[in-house]
């Protein structure tokens, strides 16, 4: 340190302002993705999530209209279901052969179904993260007993119970959930979301949120628990079970996902004669 | 050694604060003041292009949706047209490319009909219009036979006639939710506004119809912020051999319009197998039978090569005495016999689409056919035609149902102890009966009389001439 002269000086001052900078930048990106006043979404992540969500039902779509099974195509075999019924057009398999083809891509989720009006001919989903005992249409989530950073979960939340499918079951980590307003979890079912498809529940939420609540004197958003469709937390989520339900979370079908802006669905119009029909995808 | 203030250059002295120790200060300040100033420049900037990338995103989402709405719904209708297309040409063929259906001079599904009550024509009428047509479809009313000879063109126009008639058309007009909130309009008929407005090309090829659609699809969204206004045109291509299948069929009208011709009903040897037959099969039955296989090997060597491998011949014969309403066929009354068949021919091929059966609101894989009739009648037996010296007194004994049951005399037609379809009772004669000349100039007289007082006795073995 003696022989420090003023340019020692100035380029300590350099690295010290540089370092301090690279902190404070750290710590404002930290904050910008984590804390919910600054930001309720991570804006870089979903700008490149964006197209891609958006894309990806249209894609598929774009797939199925060219894809041959058995001796038509799946808009052949889309446009005769819609005219008469699965049964009728001979289009009863069509479902099975959609899901192994569609199962070969790496997609999150998906929902495909013909409709006529709101009469669902023929509707069918992945089954990557289902479980249950019906096998064509499987009626629960598997969800991870143990979240990050939650820590252990100890149910399926409110609105949700606990099935023990034989048939396509979750591994050793997860268990399976299924909706049902029905079950028994201490809390009152108070329905929540824009057309009530939710419900108020415990939510997730990190073990330092309290320590956070109380430093900043603000709530910390509750999370859904995992494959439930995150409404918000609204006020009368808020104000349900003193305050211990305040996540609205709602069944995660593909028009919850839709209705909520977590997914875009594809409609391709089927017309045959006085017939109109619709091909509806919807992939994440 | 300096102190910690002295190594960040801030010399803090609190009695007096050199000039050096200031400029520090605020270099250093200044320096802080900089690069805060940069970092607020970039997270300005940082965040506005998020922003602006964000809203740019939510045009794209927009601009994205309307234009693979547009592409999927084009081909979509793409679809619909070659369903409705395969439907029109299942019709076609079934409806026997419209023959007496568009037009009634022949009965539904005829393409070859002789009327029985009128003379027969040959290559041409009297007024010199041929029987088979140049160009039209059928030949003039009044031909006998008359005929429906669909050329390509024919087969073509009825399969558009079909989508136009047959409400195929007739798509209704989409509201936006039925396409994720798109409005797609497509440009109607002008002259009935619940059709599409649909061009269509087609063209029928050995082994395939070729079919294109075109019309003018607008979809847009926003009140008009986007808007895709396109003429779009749908190829399709139907494999199927129906214009060989129709050529086979006119092939076959003509083999049957030439095959009647100058048949008489007299006795063999052939050219006149016909009456030939009659004498020399053991019954009208086994006539009759050996007849149909003659009339449908002519129909499979009309139609070879088969077109789509597959032909399915029904035939249905009738033989009675003939009356004043098959007057065109033999002339008199009583004189003969004539033979009556309606054959229904069906062209098949492999089946590889689907048939809307409307009735029973299904689609069902099945073959496209081509079906049609064909209806003849023919001098079968002519006794006027039994003349001497071959046939002494114009008798020729011949059977009916047992050898010898029944007889020309005089050229008048006589049964034995069996009944012939049409045939007046005066001229049936029943088992153990004889003619009776009652000087009235009936059948019977007319025989006798022939005979020169010769009896005739029926008996269980047939007719007797005593």
């Amino acid at each position: 340190m003696k022989g420090m002269n003023v340019s020692d000086t100035f380029w300590t001052l350099i690295l010290a302002v540089f370092i301090s900078v690279m902190i404070i930048l750290g710590i404002f990106i930290w904050l910008q993705i984590h804390l919910p006043f600054f930001s309720t979404a991570d804006p870089v992540s979903y700008s490149i999530e964006f197209v891609h969500v958006v894309n990806k039902p249209f894609m598929v779509t774009e797939v199925l209209a060219h894809v041959r099974f058995d001796d038509r195509s799946v808009l052949e075999q889309s446009i005769e279901t819609a005219v008469t019924s699965p049964e009728n057009a001979s289009t009863t398999s069509l479902p099975r052969y959609l899901s192994d083809y569609l199962n070969a891509y790496d997609l999150r989720e998906y929902q495909v179904s013909i409709k006529n009006g709101n009469n669902a001919l023929m509707s069918f989903g992945s089954t990557k993260a289902k479980c249950g005992d019906n096998l064509d249409n499987p009626e629960g989530w598997c969800v991870s007993r143990f979240s990050f950073p939650s820590g252990v979960t100890s149910s399926c939340g409110t609105g949700r119970a606990q099935i023990n499918p034989t048939q396509l079951t979750c591994d050793v980590t997860q268990r399976c959930c299924k909706e049902d307003r029905t079950a028994s979890t201490g809390n009152t079912i108070v329905s929540c979301g824009p057309s009530g498809q939710g419900v108020c529940s415990e939510g997730e939420r990190p073990f330092y949120s309290w320590a956070y609540e109380k430093i900043w004197g603000t709530t910390w958003k509750y999370t859904c628990e995992e494959n439930r469709v995150d409404l918000g937390n609204p006020p009368e989520c808020k104000a349900a079970n003193g305050g211990n339900t305040r996540a609205c979370c709602a069944p995660q079908t593909a028009e919850n996902e839709v209705d909520a802006g977590l997914a875009v669905k594809s409609v391709v119009p089927l017309q045959y004669k006085q017939t109109t029909a619709t091909l509806e995808v919807t992939a994440r | 050694m300096k102190n910690r203030k002295e190594i960040l250059g801030l010399k803090f002295r609190p009695q007096n604060f050199s000039r050096k120790g200031v400029g520090t200060a605020v270099g250093t300040i200044l320096i802080i003041a900089i690069f805060t100033a940069f970092f607020a420049v970039y997270l300005y900037m940082a965040n506005n292009n998020i922003e602006s990338r964000t809203k740019l995103n939510f045009e794209s989402l927009s601009l994205m949706k309307l234009k693979s709405t547009f592409l999927l719904f084009n081909q979509s209708l793409g679809t619909t047209w070659l369903i409705s297309t395969v439907q029109a040409v299942f019709i076609t063929g079934d409806e026997s490319v419209g023959c007496g259906k568009d037009d009634s001079r022949l009965s539904e599904g005829y393409w070859y009909q002789r009327r029985p009550d009128a003379a027969r024509d040959g290559q041409t009428d009297s007024r010199g219009n041929p029987r088979i047509p140049a160009a039209d479809k059928y030949n003039i009313p009044g031909f006998n036979p008359q005929i429906c000879y669909p050329r390509d063109q024919h087969v073509k126009e009825y399969i558009l006639k079909i989508l136009d008639e047959r409400d195929f058309l007739r798509l209704r007009q989409l509201r936006p939710e039925e396409a994720g909130g798109i409005t797609i309009i497509i440009q109607r008929d002008v002259n009935d506004n619940e059709k599409v407005g649909a061009t269509i090309n087609m063209n029928l090829k050995d082994d395939r119809i070729e079919s294109t659609f075109s019309q003018k699809i607008t979809a847009s969204y926003g009140n008009g912020v986007g808007v895709i206004d396109r003429q779009t045109a749908n190829d399709n291509t139907i494999f199927t051999s129906l214009k060989q299948m129709a050529a086979a069929g006119r092939s076959v009208v003509e083999s049957l319009s030439v095959f009647g011709d100058g048949r008489t009903g007299g006795p063999g040897p052939p050219p006149d197998p016909i009456g030939y037959g009659v004498q020399n099969q053991p019954s009208n039955t086994a006539y009759q039978s050996v007849y149909k296989d003659l009339i449908e090997s002519t129909i499979r060597a009309a139609s070879s090569p088969i077109p789509g491998g597959n032909i399915a011949i029904v035939t249905t014969t009738g033989l009675e005495a003939n009356t004043g309403q098959t007057a065109g066929v033999i002339q008199l009354p009583r004189s003969g016999l004539v033979f009556h068949f309606v054959s229904m021919v069906t062209y098949s091929e492999p089946a590889r689409y689907y048939y809307h059966n409307v009735a029973e609101n299904k689609f069902e894989k099945k073959p496209i056919e081509l079906t049609y009739k064909v209806e003849d009648y023919l001098p079968a037996l002519s006794c006027v035609e039994y003349q001497e010296p071959a046939f002494p007194s114009g008798i020729a004994l011949m059977n009916w149902q047992s050898p010898d049951d029944m007889m020309c005399c005089a050229g008048f037609l006589f049964s034995c102890g069996s009944s012939i379809n049409s045939l007046p009772s005066t001229n049936q004669i029943a088992t153990g009966g004889s003619m009776v000349n009652s000087g009235s100039g009936d059948d019977q007289s007319t025989c006798l009389n022939t005979l020169g007082g010769r009896g005739v006795q029926c008996t269980a073995a047939g007719f007797m001439i005593s």
